[in-house]
């Protein structure tokens, strides 16, 4: 199959309860794992064996400092906060980064982090600007979007699927990030990621619930599942309930452990 | 000589185990319901992946 290139203009980056690609033009998802040496006498050729996998993330973007901005669509504040309390927060950001956008099945990079830096640069004749970096705490997850961000008014579960082409499924897990960046009149909220191995009857495998009874609407959320995970998955809404003008901006993303990643 | 494979009745009355949807509607039940209308093809990989069980008789 020929390849397909896409512009990275429709990139996604979400952190946290925030979609930060509003003030952000670049991100970097590094992953690295370490070559460790085992050459010994007689060799003629080095060889090695692997070692510990690392990553790491760096952003760039514009200094959003409004405060209450009405440019972020999350909640209230300004999107420079993001970054700054997330340098000593003791819990991670979850991250979801959509390096083509976020589409049903695109890519995404699926990654918690501490954040080792936060930079705001004043340029004389520029725009002001903001770098971060963080080093990432776990494994990256090289997954795909299964609802994409979007607000929405009512249940769903025809969002699309994603076919992993592997009849049998996968074996070793896999990780969801769940991102709500915005609500409205919302009480009780629950989205899935669902896996099937026909595509016409689906198991529940995560379920992420946002409620004001546990005032975690606008939130971002980690879990990870142990085991099988079946040939398709798909992401659904189906709890949504709130008074008459209810919305919910949400975006989901699954990756699969192991060496499979769609 | 053919061989002589067991015959196994799938369709039956089957407890949820952790919540479903399937069928036209896409019926969404959650765990601890009973369903006694799933197809043949999706009882088979719902029961090995602890999906669902047999109602006892």
């Amino acid at each position: 199959m020929a390849p397909t290139f896409r512009s990275g203009k429709g990139a996604r980056c979400l952190f946290g309860n925030a979609d930060m690609s509003q003030i952000l033009n670049m991100v970097t998802v590094t992953g690295s794992g370490q070559a460790l040496k085992t050459t010994v006498y007689q060799n003629s050729d080095e060889t090695y064996i692997p070692g510990l996998r690392s990553g790491a993330v760096a952003y760039d973007g514009f200094l959003d400092g409004t405060a209450g901005s009405t440019a972020s669509t999350a909640t209230t504040g300004a999107l420079d906060a993001r970054f700054a309390s997330a340098l000593a927060a003791s819990t991670q950001p979850i991250v979801t980064f959509g390096p083509e956008g976020d589409t049903v099945g695109r890519k995404a990079r699926l990654l918690r982090h501490e954040t080792v830096g936060y930079v705001a640069m004043s340029p004389v004749s520029d725009v002001v600007k903001v770098t971060a970096a963080g080093t990432v705490s776990g494994s990256v997850g090289y997954g795909y979007f299964l609802i994409p961000l979007a607000a929405r008014t009512s249940t769903s579960s025809t969002l699309g699927n994603v076919n992993s082409g592997i009849a049998a499924g996968t074996t070793q897990g896999g990780v969801g990030h769940f991102h709500m960046t915005s609500d409205s009149t919302l009480t009780n909220f629950v989205a899935k990621v669902q896996h099937s191995s026909s595509a016409t009857a689906w198991a529940d495998l995560i379920v992420f619930t946002a409620s004001t009874a546990t005032s975690s609407v606008n939130s971002a959320q980690h879990s990870t599942v142990a085991g099988t995970v079946k040939r398709y998955t798909r992401g659904i809404i189906s709890t949504f309930t709130g008074g008459a003008g209810k919305s919910a901006t949400v975006s989901v993303a699954f990756a699969r452990n192991g060496s499979r990643k769609t | 000589m053919p061989s002589k494979r067991p015959t196994k009745k799938l369709a039956g009355a089957y407890r949820v185990l952790v919540g479903i949807s399937y069928g036209a509607d896409d019926r969404h039940v959650e765990p601890g319901e009973i369903v006694d209308d799933l197809e043949d093809g999706n009882i088979n990989w719902m029961l090995a992946a602890n999906v669902i069980e047999p109602v006892e008789d």
